[in-house]
């Protein structure tokens, strides 16, 4: 099973993404763990490090931003892949995405048929 | 004068009958002398009368172009300085583009996908019901309940999303100084998050804990809501841009930026208190000057706090900042309710 940790400020992004995967959550494929902050999401990630195989992270958080978890997290596991999630879709923002080590930059409103084979690991998928 | 004289001689000479003494004589040709040159005088004068008024009708005249010109002048100057007060606000207005845009896009990820969902879940109670047998009834009513659920989460951001425009709208187009009994508190939320994903969209690394503490005994009251909000975006903007000015020097410093509204007998106060680079002492008294700015040349346009200034005058309320300003900073927006 792919353990997931999606971080939002937002809390209806929960159900969201459990009604997205609803299947694949039914068959035992992917499993996600929610964080509210960024804060929130290195204490999740940090008790079980080996836990997560990806992290969806918003960039727009009161606190911690996503970049700066991005940082930290790339501290702590460079080979973790990150993908960020925003409702800025500006190129510069991509551009600095990727400058600081997150694999892949989805804009909001999300594109599930885009991000579902990157959430599932599938082939072909780096985001 | 002339006359008079002559009048006075004649009845000299009428006393001393026709012979006067001689020395009398002398001292009568004086007189007349004296009196002679008078009257020269006072010609002289009179002409210089004349000549001294035609040229104050001149300098009148003159005066009337000057004045004129002047009029012109300060005609050209307030125009000016409206075209500046709408750059401002157009400025301000693009400040947060960024913002309103980041605002609308994530109600319209849940828009978009819940309604999506929704689909797939009724065409999901479709199939159930097409097939053969006794549909389940239980999974029927969880997949209803999810549709329901999913709608009311639509609803709920689109109406999130319709504010923000609506709150956008009245910001660019709103008739400056129109009053309409209305929730200030709403309002200060509304703008306290514009202002905030504003200054974010400018810098994505802003680390900033931004608490509100909205007063639920604040009252609706009359005020003039394009105009107030102009203050909160301005307040909040410059309290996230000072605490940026402080991480710059000190990157460990948890920036923090407090919002509070307070209802305080008939007035109600907005207070913006921020832990950034804070207000020196010896600015606190120019920095609601028009033209003042402690930011980069280009980076603001020195109105921004003088406008605040002067729409909160108008609302019969006070701007100051606190006294103990120093280590941070602290405005508040003392506005009388009852007398609105």
């Amino acid at each position: 099973m792919r353990k997931v940790l999606v971080v939002d400020d937002e809390s209806d992004v929960a159900d969201l993404f459990v009604q997205r995967f609803r299947r694949e959550i039914k068959r035992g494929d992917v499993a996600f763990t929610f964080a509210l902050s960024g804060e929130q999401a290195l204490q999740i990630y940090e008790a079980r490090p080996s836990d997560f195989v990806l992290i969806l992270s918003d960039i727009n958080m009161p606190g911690m931003s996503g970049f700066e978890l991005l940082r930290r997290l790339r501290e702590r596991a460079p080979e973790l892949p990150v993908v960020m999630i925003s409702a800025y879709g500006d190129a510069e923002k991509q551009q600095q995405a990727r400058t600081l080590g997150a694999v892949g930059f989805v804009a909001k409103p999300i594109d599930f048929d885009l991000l579902r084979p990157c959430v599932l690991g599938e082939p072909g998928s780096d985001g | 004068m002339l006359n008079r004289h002559r009048l006075l001689q004649r009845q000299i000479r009428k006393y001393l009958a026709d012979n006067p003494p001689p020395e009398l004589t002398g001292l009568l040709d004086a007189v007349d002398v004296a009196y002679q040159q008078l009257d020269e005088d006072r010609a002289i004068i009179e002409r210089s009368l004349v000549l001294s008024s035609a040229e104050l009708g001149d300098a009148n005249r003159a005066l009337r172009v000057k004045q004129a010109e002047l009029e012109a002048n300060l005609q050209r100057i307030q125009a000016m300085q409206q075209q500046l007060v709408v750059q401002e606000k157009l400025a301000s207005l693009g400040g947060l583009t960024a913002g309103i845009a980041h605002e609308i896009k994530n109600p319209l990820n849940f828009v978009n996908n819940f309604a999506e969902l929704s689909l797939e879940l009724a065409d999901e109670m479709l199939e159930l019901l097409q097939t053969d047998g006794a549909p389940d009834v239980a999974e029927l009513r969880e997949l209803c309940g999810m549709i329901k659920g999913n709608v009311d989460k639509v609803l709920r951001h689109g109406k999130r999303a319709d504010g923000v425009v609506r709150g956008m709208l009245l910001h660019a187009r709103g008739q400056a100084g129109e009053r309409a009994v209305a929730d200030f508190n709403a309002l200060v939320d509304e703008y306290v998050s514009l202002a905030f994903h504003g200054v974010r969209a400018r810098n994505p690394d802003l680390q900033l804990e931004l608490e509100r503490q909205l007063d639920p005994a604040v009252p609706h009251f009359a005020f003039a809501p394009q105009d107030l909000s102009r203050v909160v975006l301005n307040l909040v903007g410059n309290a996230c841009d000072a605490t940026l000015a402080r991480r710059e020097a000190e990157p460990d410093h948890r920036a923090h930026v407090l919002v509070q509204t307070i209802h305080a007998g008939a007035s109600v106060r907005l207070a913006v208190r921020d832990n950034g680079a804070g207000v020196p002492a010896a600015l606190r008294e120019k920095i609601f000057e028009p033209f003042f700015t402690t930011k980069p040349p280009g980076a603001g346009t020195g109105l921004g706090l003088s406008i605040c200034y002067d729409i909160v005058r108008s609302h019969g309320g006070e701007l100051a900042i606190a006294p103990d300003s120093s280590e941070g900073s602290e405005f508040v927006v003392s506005l009388p309710y009852a007398a609105a």
